[in-house]
């Protein structure tokens, strides 16, 4: 496929969906609905922003209810992520399985195409990231794939609606990849075993933590623009009418002192909570990353895409964490 | 994107309930009997829990405390301390609240079978072994197997379940201590772990621990001294909750969810995790 097939295809989509693809905002590079397509910008660059909000809403209604009655509406429109980096996919491979058993998300994921490109990042903050190769294409999950060649694309697909979309685009020449699971026939990462077995060893007490805790201003940043991050709170919102509103699932922030409250008498005016300081919060998102998603799904909760480096206020460096925690040697 | 099985069960959606009774247990607390409107059976096992709600005011965790026995009907406590529990509170007879659940492991059975049981609560948290003690005096387990409790509370006026209190002692070994009892307490005065200091602890037993996390370092101590092993304590945890389902991650204690792992631990899995009591 060539650059103005691909505009042509991008025009394609856009009839029967909305499109969201990195386009430039300033000096940013986002990810956002497309209205004119050849705004779309393909490049190794990854969007600070990811492509999390379509997929999993920084606010989502899960039901309606009127007095006695719930109306769970799950419905979402047919779109298309456009654009995605490795990394990126894998972030989308892993909220796949997290949230298998989601009704709303897989609703959502159901209506969406997803189209992945092959342009590795090069810039500093990112680590983990393998050079592409074809073969890493049958653990990621993906409707297509643009392997860009020169000025050329060769197309992938990775699904049944990936095919159909380019038959009915009318786009032969593509590749089809069979899923072959999303850990690798060798077994789980290496490098996220370590991570793993070193933070089971250590605590928030060793200093790598404590010494972050220090500079940590709890902003939580990172969490909003880390591709992988999902907490959430579910909250009701009353409408006026008494008895009615929504139950909604928001985007939470371990880093925010709430997260771990729950109700009971204060101390010093504050709520008993388990999370007490900022070094147990940045050792608590760590922990989920490293050590909770890969003994629950053997994936690690971070893809190396370095957005939260790139947004910490303070210079709080995810890969040169890494490297310390892999560092410290234990006495048994 | 459509690989996965997408016609599954909205586990987000609660179902309604109607309140069968109330009864006041303590001037904070309230006893709840609940059936599903539409009268389907609810079955669970001890130690595990409930999302309980109320349109516009969300849901939080509650532990079950009827009997096992029942079909349809099931048991929670809710003491009021916040907003939420504030509006059940406020709810009467034939009115509904929101379900989910149950949810948990609940307590270790398996390890109950040839083994006395001890049962140390504190506060609230004792709500959450009334339903095995229930059972137990239906005689639904071994009847070989003795069962103890040690009970710790504020005053004579919060001590939950009390008039159940004279049929349960003819089949337990039920022991109360109170923090600030009235002039006239004639029994043990203080924390829970004054117990342990009048009464012997049954042999060859499973201890429970259910109670606010401040109890929880002190009656281990107790139990450690009492030559008890890290796998046969049990601790029974609190967390902030929302989803039940091991995923918004506020539960998460190292590598587990109370939620869905929990809320019942051995203390041998617990005890490396710091932060987790
Ligand atoms: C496994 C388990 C079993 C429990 N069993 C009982 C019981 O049998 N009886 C009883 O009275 N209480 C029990 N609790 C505590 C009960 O859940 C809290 O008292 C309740 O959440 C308070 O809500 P509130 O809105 O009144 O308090 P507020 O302080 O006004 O609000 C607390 C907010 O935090 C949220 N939240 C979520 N989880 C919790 C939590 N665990 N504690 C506090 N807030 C939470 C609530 O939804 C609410 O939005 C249990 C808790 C857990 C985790
Ligand atoms: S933790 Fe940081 S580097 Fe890792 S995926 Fe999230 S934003 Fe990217
Ligand atoms: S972005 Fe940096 S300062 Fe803000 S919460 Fe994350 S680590 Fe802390």
């Amino acid at each position: 496929m060539n650059r103005k097939e691909l505009y042509k295809f991008l025009e394609f989509l856009s009839q029967q969906h909305i499109v969201y693809a990195p386009q430039k905002d300033g000096a940013n590079l986002v990810i956002e609905e497309v209205i004119d397509s050849h705004n779309v910008v393909l490049s190794s660059e990854i969007p600070l922003h990811s492509f999390k909000k379509y997929l999993v809403p920084a606010k989502e209604t899960l039901f309606k209810f009127d007095k006695d009655k719930i109306d769970e509406g799950i419905n979402s429109p047919n779109q298309v992520i456009f654009g995605l980096t490795t990394p990126d996919l894998k972030a989308v491979t892993l909220l796949n399985q997290v949230f298998k058993k989601d009704p709303y998300y897989q609703e959502r994921k159901k209506k969406s195409l997803i189209v992945g490109h092959s342009l590795v990042p090069k810039q500093k903050y990112h680590f983990f990231i393998e050079k592409f190769e074809e073969h890493t294409l049958e653990h990621l999950e993906f409707d297509i794939f643009l392997a860009v060649k020169g000025q050329n694309f060769i197309v992938y697909t990775g699904s049944e609606d990936g095919q159909r979309i380019l038959d009915d685009f009318g786009y032969k020449t593509y590749e089809h990849i069979q899923f072959a699971g999303y850990i690798k026939e060798e077994g789980p990462d290496e490098q996220m075993l370590k991570i793993n077995e070193a933070m089971k060893q250590g605590s928030y007490m060793d200093k790598l933590w404590q010494d972050l805790g220090k500079i940590c201003i709890e902003c939580g940043k990172c969490t909003m623009v880390c591709p992988v991050c999902f907490c959430f709170d579910v909250v009701d919102q009353a409408s006026a009418e008494p008895g009615t509103g929504e139950r909604k699932r928001c985007w939470a922030s371990c880093f925010y002192t709430d997260f771990s409250e729950i109700a009971g008498p204060k101390t010093f005016g504050e709520k008993p909570k388990f999370l007490q300081n900022t070094a147990q919060r940045i050792h608590f998102w760590y922990e989920h990353k490293f050590v909770r998603l890969p003994d629950e799904i053997k994936l690690a909760g971070c893809v190396g895409c370095g957005r939260c480096t790139k947004v910490c206020p303070v210079g709080i460096d995810i890969k040169k964490n890494i490297q310390k925690i892999l560092k410290v040697k234990r006495i048994k | 994107m459509n690989e996965y099985e997408y016609n599954m069960i909205n586990l987000y959606v609660p179902k309604l309930a109607k309140i069968i009774n109330i009864k006041q247990e303590s001037p904070d607390s309230k006893l709840f009997t609940l059936q599903y409107q539409d009268k389907s059976e609810f079955e669970f096992t001890h130690g595990q829990f409930v999302q309980i709600g109320l349109f516009g005011w969300g849901e939080a965790p509650f532990s079950l405390c009827g009997p096992t026995t029942e079909e349809k009907t099931f048991q929670i406590v809710v003491r009021e301390v916040g907003d939420l529990t504030k509006r059940i509170q406020k709810l009467t007879k034939g009115q509904t609240i929101t379900v989910r659940g149950p949810f948990g492991n609940g307590f270790p059975m398996d390890k109950f079978v040839n083994k006395n049981v001890i049962l140390i609560g504190g506060g609230c948290g004792f709500v959450a072994m009334r339903s095995f003690v229930l059972d137990h005096n239906l005689g639904k387990f071994n009847p070989k197997n003795k069962l103890q409790i040690f009970y710790g509370c504020l005053n004579e006026e919060s001590v939950l379940f009390s008039d159940e209190l004279k049929a349960w002692k003819k089949k337990i070994d039920y022991r109360i201590a109170l923090m600030k009892p009235s002039p006239k307490w004639r029994g043990i005065k203080g924390v829970v772990t004054k117990i342990f200091e009048k009464v012997k602890v049954v042999n060859n037993a499973v201890a429970v621990i259910v109670g606010p996390p401040i109890m929880y370092k002190f009656v281990i101590e107790e139990l450690t001294k009492k030559g008890f092993a890290d796998t046969d304590i049990y601790l029974s945890l609190e967390r902030r909750m929302y989803c039940g389902l091991g995923v918004c991650q506020h539960c998460a204690i190292g590598s587990y969810y109370v939620c869905k792992d929990g809320p019942v631990f051995s203390y041998s899995q617990l005890k490396e995790t710091r932060g987790a009591i």
